[in-house]
């Protein structure tokens, strides 16, 4: 039996829905549920998480990943070095991508998330200092 | 700031002071010449404090449990490794990253989840998803000098769909990579 001292941090009571930006793997995961899930590749810019165990009732999607934000942002000629809330950029894909791959992100993004993480800031440009770099 | 403990079963996780190394079976050298009887076994595999430090603050039990109650288990006996994500990805100045990123297959008994007591946390084993398998996207280590211990780093991991035609392999893996699968073992 080994047993490890995890880095300091607090962890919180409980689970909120969150948006991070993944610098390494170029995209942004949304989750709106702490639970086991299946990633589904929907195409080159979308995965979907779908439940692994959905509660009775509840939606079989619990997140989303959207994939190649720098290429997203470099077309759109906008800065990579800027920080945008979860709205801006989903509103770019939205006005940028083929709306049908957009149809789960949109249901989820509108009945799952809540308005302040919805509007939460994704900084692009402070989340540049993984160790592996 | 409260120190959280974790307890793991056996001897598989190596602390690097900023991060973690576990063994993973050797995908990366080809078997046989030229690397002969030379050619390692294991490789090693890294993942970072600060992704531990950043899935703490999101109290993602489930990405927690993974990182300590799945790949250091599953890591010594992946099964195949693909290359290529085929999709777009820069980093850094790299406009076509994705063909960098390795994908390894595990087939884990169990789903794992953290339980939280106070600071103590302890893991918590669940069946696991049925026809899925369960994937960690690895990019090579660019400063091995700074780095020596280590030869991979993991950068995600999560289940996927298996293949309807061939249960041990990712759903759509012939055209989901770049190469289909570049080792089996």
């Amino acid at each position: 039996m080994q047993s490890f001292e995890l880095p300091e941090g607090q962890i919180p009571q409980d689970f909120r829905p969150h948006a991070i930006f993944d610098v390494h793997l170029d995209c942004i995961r949304v989750l709106t549920r702490d639970t086991s899930f299946c990633e589904i590749r929907v195409d080159p810019f979308i995965t979907v998480f779908r439940d692994n165990s959905p509660l009775p009732g509840g939606s079989h999607y619990v997140g989303f990943a959207l994939k190649g934000i720098n290429h997203l942002l470099n077309e759109l000629g906008l800065d990579i070095n800027a920080s945008y809330t979860l709205a801006d950029i989903v509103d770019a894909i939205v006005r940028h991508r083929p709306a049908s791959t957009m149809a789960i992100v949109l249901d989820l993004y509108k009945s799952n998330l809540a308005d302040d993480v919805r509007e939460s800031t994704v900084d692009l440009s402070t989340l540049r200092e993984a160790i592996a770099a | 700031m409260p120190r959280y403990t974790i307890s793991l079963d056996g001897d598989r996780l190596e602390d690097f002071g900023d991060y973690y190394a576990i063994k993973c079976k050797n995908f990366r050298d080809p078997v046989g010449p030229p690397l002969g009887g030379n050619r390692p076994q294991n490789i090693k595999v890294g993942f970072t404090k600060r992704m531990v430090k950043r899935v703490m603050g999101e109290r993602n039990t489930f990405m927690l449990g993974a990182l300590f109650g799945i790949i250091p288990v599953e890591m010594p006996r992946i099964t195949s490794a693909h290359l290529g994500v085929k999709r777009p990805l820069r980093y850094e100045q790299d406009g076509n990253a994705d063909g960098n990123v390795y994908v390894v297959v595990m087939h884990p008994t169990n789903d794992v989840y953290a339980s939280i007591e106070g600071e103590s946390i302890s893991l918590i084993e669940l069946d696991p998803p049925s026809r899925e398998v369960f994937v960690a996207l690895l990019s090579k280590n660019a400063k091995p000098e700074q780095y020596p211990e280590v030869d991979f780093w993991l950068e995600h991991c999560n289940w996927v769909d298996s293949d309807p035609d061939a249960p041990q392999f990712p759903v759509n893996y012939m055209q989901r990579y770049e190469k289909a699968c570049i080792w089996t073992g």
